[in-house]
């Protein structure tokens, strides 16, 4: 290149970094809107398609509400990012948000989006709600969200073919432990588990009360692999998963769902949902044969204690120009009765859950009425698994641990520890400090 | 008109020509390129970072694997794709015809398949039980899709998927520049006894240099950044593919979840870095700018 | 070597040749003709294992009804979205390309190997690290969401420039412009009236890659929109689908009647037209071929 060439090339180089400084300049970080609250003004309401329904129930039963709804995907970090855009130049950001465990991560650095509502909604309100629920949504003292539903776990059962194969339904983990080398000995190919996905996390660990996302303050949480409460659940499942009882694959991965459409799916333990959502339509359990039972309990404990797998939370944003529209909105969509007991999962807001109960009781695809046990296990999640600012890597970690760990064979005595160690990094790069 | 002289064109006239393109080229490419070299030394506030964002990424615990998997990723896709590619296309320029053009149409088709619409589709061609090549799947002893994708297993379908899904589209590149290849010097090879393969090694395959060095840049820079295969693999098969195998994959990661784009900026120019540093090797090495070596 | 022996050897060679194409296209393309099967079929037949058989009519009309149930037939509004951004993305991209492609063939001026070296360097460059900048520009324009934010910078195509130069470089010799311009034409009238003209096979292709990279896009409406009756396809199927328990049964608690079969139609509605629009640019490649004209 000649030396005037190179000038020029210089000199654009030159030109596009100031064009790049000017970029830098505009936008102002986390900007504060400095407008008092509007009674009239929009509030902007991002939901995916499945809740889109409800949205419009609002803007149905409320025609003076001034809601703009639009469809995103239901895709991990979409909120994230729009909301970081929206920091880094002063614009766009919503009002209210559809999510799950990210509340944590959008209430605190870098995106400081979510919004308290103690001061828009009663505390009757959100006394209504389940315990677990308003742990979820408690961050620092303050209420953050209204949980729309859980996914307290059950277990859920083949009636038919455990009468026809003359078992009982295991009334403690031992029982469950001891069922599976049964099933595995004089039944071969017969399930009653799985492990290979994150959602069955929530259902031995988290029932179980494995600290792995126990939050203590909002700059401390608990993560040890090596409490008994961890290590109880690996010697429980590693045989199983040894004899085949426990299947090591996702229950959605399609070589599972045939083990579901071939009816040998024994037993499983797994969300509230599953009955309508999973052996209904995926494993086509036949009508009449599917019932839930309690979870099963540990030995010193008399209950059986059940995980969460899933259930989302409506969260309000500090930017909303309409605050208290918004937080109306997010209360009725939550506690509106005749709304929440049509929707397909089991309402968070303890009056609609009751009525939720008595409109499923009549179901007759079930062998028995799952909805007392629904209801008592909604009052039995453990307690010590909070929504924290490393959530995502809770979920991905597990499925990139330990459940693809055990399908390369590996032992849980080992993967769950290392599985522990991602969270830890996870855990002090959001801020935490990690305590045993 | 002087005779001997040849006439001078209007100075101004590439830069009229090139205008347009070059305004596109500052605003979409070059400034942005240049953002992002500002932004990866800035915090999420957006306060001056120094060299932490590089440190960071340099010592995350997941840049090794995700290097590691880019790497056997491409050692196995760069080689298939080059010999499929260009295998392909003399084939399908040699025989001609009905079956050449429409060969090159289906081999295209995958390609148009991206998206949530490919994860359907690979979630079900990888299942055995229930995908049309089930009778192989059995036969290599695959059980389940899971099962498929353990071990080395993910970097074997991903590296399938990448082939055929850019393939066709190279194909269609190399077809026609082939082409372009002058049918007198053809005809002159045949009329010397080439057989068919030697016409491909000897005469063609030299005339399409600029276009395989630059199908070489592009799919080099395509590998070391993919992305697009194992999120869709991922959406299928969630437990088996993490949401940071690949490079690219991990800067996408820091800049949705963590919402951290100096970390994401810092990422990507090294990926960038790598693909320049092919890029110019092989710009020198094919002279690809050169104007003088031309035929006709 | 006798006349009748290479000709056998040229039939034998043909025969392996078109085994070969055949065999190959028809291993890439049936996973395509899966697809295209799979709304035929019930979603109980779609799971338990249809393989490459027609299903019935009436299980056509009911993934299709599904499909348009939700919001209306919102399906279609993003078909034309995407319809529109794309070609608006095309026409641009092709009015850029083709004069600064044969600029950077046909003239040698200061400035050349830095704009080629730039659009290097920008073909390379991941998309993790543009999106803040590019978000941040268009905030700066004013035209956050709307349907500019994502037409201007699908119209940057640098590889579209990138076939442009080589093609002109490959097949227009300068000669012919001296001819051009001995007899008194100026700069653009001869790009106008010679290198447009000689340029059409390439312009075929370019905008070609150019609408299946705009047809694709899924990132730019991702970051640029907050409406969803502004989405384009590839992002509305992914709001759609990711929703439901089509691809990922786990978000199966949903009233949507959205299963597989329609999944599968949405994705046909996804890839159907990049492969209309392959056949018609195929067409228009052969007639523009003018292999002999450039010979004086």
């Amino acid at each position: 290149m000649n030396r005037h060439a190179r000038r020029r090339a210089a000199g654009a180089v030159s030109l596009a970094f100031v064009a790049a400084l000017a970029l830098t300049g505009c936008g102002n970080n986390s900007g504060e809107k400095p407008s008092a609250p509007d009674p009239h003004a929009k509030v902007i309401v991002w939901a995916d398609a499945t809740r889109l329904p409800m949205v419009e129930a609002y803007q149905k039963s409320h025609p003076d509400a001034n809601i703009d709804l639009t469809t995103i995907p239901n895709e991990a970090g979409y909120v994230q990012t729009k909301v970081q855009l929206a920091n880094r130049s002063g614009q766009g950001w919503p009002d209210v948000v559809f999510t799950g465990a990210d509340v944590a991560a959008l209430q605190a650095k870098p995106y400081n989006w979510a919004a308290p509502l103690d001061d828009y909604v009663s505390k009757d309100v959100v006394a209504g709600f389940f315990a677990s629920s308003t742990t979820n949504c408690t961050i620092d003292g303050l209420v953050y969200c209204l949980q729309n539903d859980i996914a307290q776990t059950v277990l859920w059962y083949d009636k038919g073919l455990l009468d026809r194969f003359g078992y009982a339904v295991p009334k403690t983990w031992t029982d469950y432990q001891q069922l599976g080398a049964k099933v595995a000995a004089d039944h071969p190919g017969y399930v009653v588990g799985a492990l290979g996905a994150q959602g069955m996390m929530y259902t031995y660990y988290q029932a179980s009360g494995c600290p792995l996302s126990e939050v203590k303050s909002d700059t401390e949480v608990r993560i040890n692999a090596g409490a008994p409460e961890c290590t109880r659940v690996n010697d429980l499942l590693q045989p199983m998963l040894d004899n085949g009882s426990v299947s090591r694959l996702d229950p959605f991965d399609p070589a599972f769902v045939k083990l579901g459409t071939d009816r040998k799916l024994l037993m499983l333990p797994f969300a509230s949902w599953a009955g309508d959502f999973a052996f209904k339509p995926t494993f086509k359990t036949p009508p009449g044969q599917l019932a839930a039972a309690p979870m099963p309990a540990w030995p010193g404990e008399t209950t059986g204690y059940s995980g969460a797998v899933g259930g989302g939370v409506w969260v309000m944003g500090r930017h909303a120009a309409n605050p208290q529209g918004a937080a109306d909105l997010i209360t009725w969509l939550t506690t509106d009765i005749e709304l929440q007991k049509a929707q397909p999962t089991y309402p968070a807001y303890q009056p609609a859950a009751k009525a939720w109960a008595a409109a499923k009781a009549n179901d007759t695809y079930y062998a028995a009425d799952p909805t007392p046990v629904f209801a008592t296990q909604a009052e039995l999640i453990r307690d010590n698994w909070n929504y924290t600012r490393f959530a995502s890597t809770l979920t991905n970690g597990y499925n990139e641990s330990v459940a693809k760990g055990i399908q390369d064979r590996g032992k849980l005595s080992d993967l769950l520890p290392a599985f522990a160690k991602t969270l830890d990094q996870a855990a002090q790069d959001t801020g935490y400090t990690v305590v045993q | 008109m002087t005779s001997n002289s040849r006439v001078r064109p209007d100075r101004a006239a590439p830069y009229l020509l090139i205008a347009p393109y070059v305004l596109f080229l500052v605003l979409f490419g070059v400034v942005p390129t240049a953002y992002a070299v500002w932004v990866s030394l800035r915090t999420q506030e957006d306060t001056f970072a120094g060299a932490r964002n590089w440190v960071a990424v340099f010592t995350d615990e997941r840049l090794l694997p995700s290097v590691v998997n880019v790497g056997s990723y491409l050692g196995m896709w760069l080689p298939t794709m080059l010999l499929l590619v260009t295998g392909l296309s003399l084939v399908a320029h040699q025989r001609g015809g009905r079956v050449s053009q429409v060969s090159r149409f289906l081999w295209y088709v995958p390609g148009a398949v991206t998206g949530a619409a490919a994860a359907l589709l690979w979630l079900f061609m990888l299942s055995p039980g229930i995908s049309p090549f089930s009778p192989l799947l059995e036969l290599a002893g695959v059980r389940s899709g899971s099962d498929l994708l353990a071990g080395h297993g993910l970097a074997m379908v991903l590296t399938l998927m990448g082939a055929m899904i850019t393939a066709g589209g190279w194909i269609v590149v190399v077809y026609a520049a082939l082409n372009s290849v002058p049918e007198e010097v053809i005809e002159a090879a045949r009329v010397d006894g080439a057989g068919p393969w030697q016409v491909a090694w000897r005469v063609k395959v030299p005339h399409i240099r600029p276009q395989l060095a630059l199908m070489l840049i592009s799919s080099f820079a395509y590998g070391t950044q993919i992305f697009v295969e194992p999120q869709v693999l991922r959406s299928a098969f969630p437990s088996q593919v993490s949401q940071t195998w690949s490079v690219n994959q991990l800067a996408y990661f820091f800049a949705t979840e963590r919402g951290d784009f100096g970390m994401a900026a810092a990422l990507s120019l090294l990926l960038l870095a790598a693909g320049l540093l092919v890029a110019v090797l092989v710009v020198a090495r094919t002279d690809l700018y050169a104007t003088e070596a031309r035929k006709g | 070597m006798t006349a009748w022996g290479s000709r056998a050897t040229g039939r034998a060679s043909s025969a392996v040749g078109t085994v070969v194409l055949l065999v190959s296209a028809t291993a890439f393309v049936v996973p395509v003709i899966w697809l295209l099967l799979a709304p035929t079929h019930s979603r109980a037949r779609l799971t338990a294992g249809s393989s490459l058989s027609f299903g019935s009519l009436d299980d056509l009309r009911r993934a299709w009804a599904n499909l348009m149930s939700y919001q209306d037939g919102q399906v279609l509004r993003w078909l034309l979205n995407s319809v529109g951004y794309s070609a608006g993305a095309v026409l641009l991209a092709l009015v850029m390309a083709a004069p600064a492609g044969y600029a950077l063939a046909m003239y040698d001026f200061p400035g050349r190997r830095a704009a080629l070296n730039a659009t290097l360097l920008t073909m390379i460059i991941p998309q993790a690290a543009l999106i803040l900048p590019l978000y941040l520009e268009m905030v700066q324009f004013g035209l956050v969401g709307t349907v500019w934010s994502v037409i201007l910078p699908s119209a940057f195509f640098p590889f579209g420039v990138y076939l442009s130069y080589l093609y002109y470089n490959d097949s227009v010799p300068r000669s012919l412009l001296e001819a051009a311009r001995m007899d008194g034409a100026g700069e653009l009238r001869i790009f106008w009236s010679l290198g447009l003209p000689l340029g059409r096979p390439a312009l075929g292709l370019i905008g070609f890659f150019c609408f299946v990279q705009a047809w694709n896009q899924y990132f730019l409406p991702f970051v640029m929109f907050s409406s969803d009756q502004l989405y384009n396809l590839q992002l509305g199927l992914q709001t759609l689908i990711s929703s439901t328990g089509a691809v990922n049964p786990s978000y199966g608690a949903t009233t949507l009647p959205i299963y597989q079969p329609e999944a599968a139609l949405a994705a046909i509605l996804t890839v159907a037209p990049t492969l209309v629009v392959f056949v018609v640019a195929q067409r228009y490649l052969r007639a523009g071929q003018v292999r002999g004209a450039v010979k004086g």
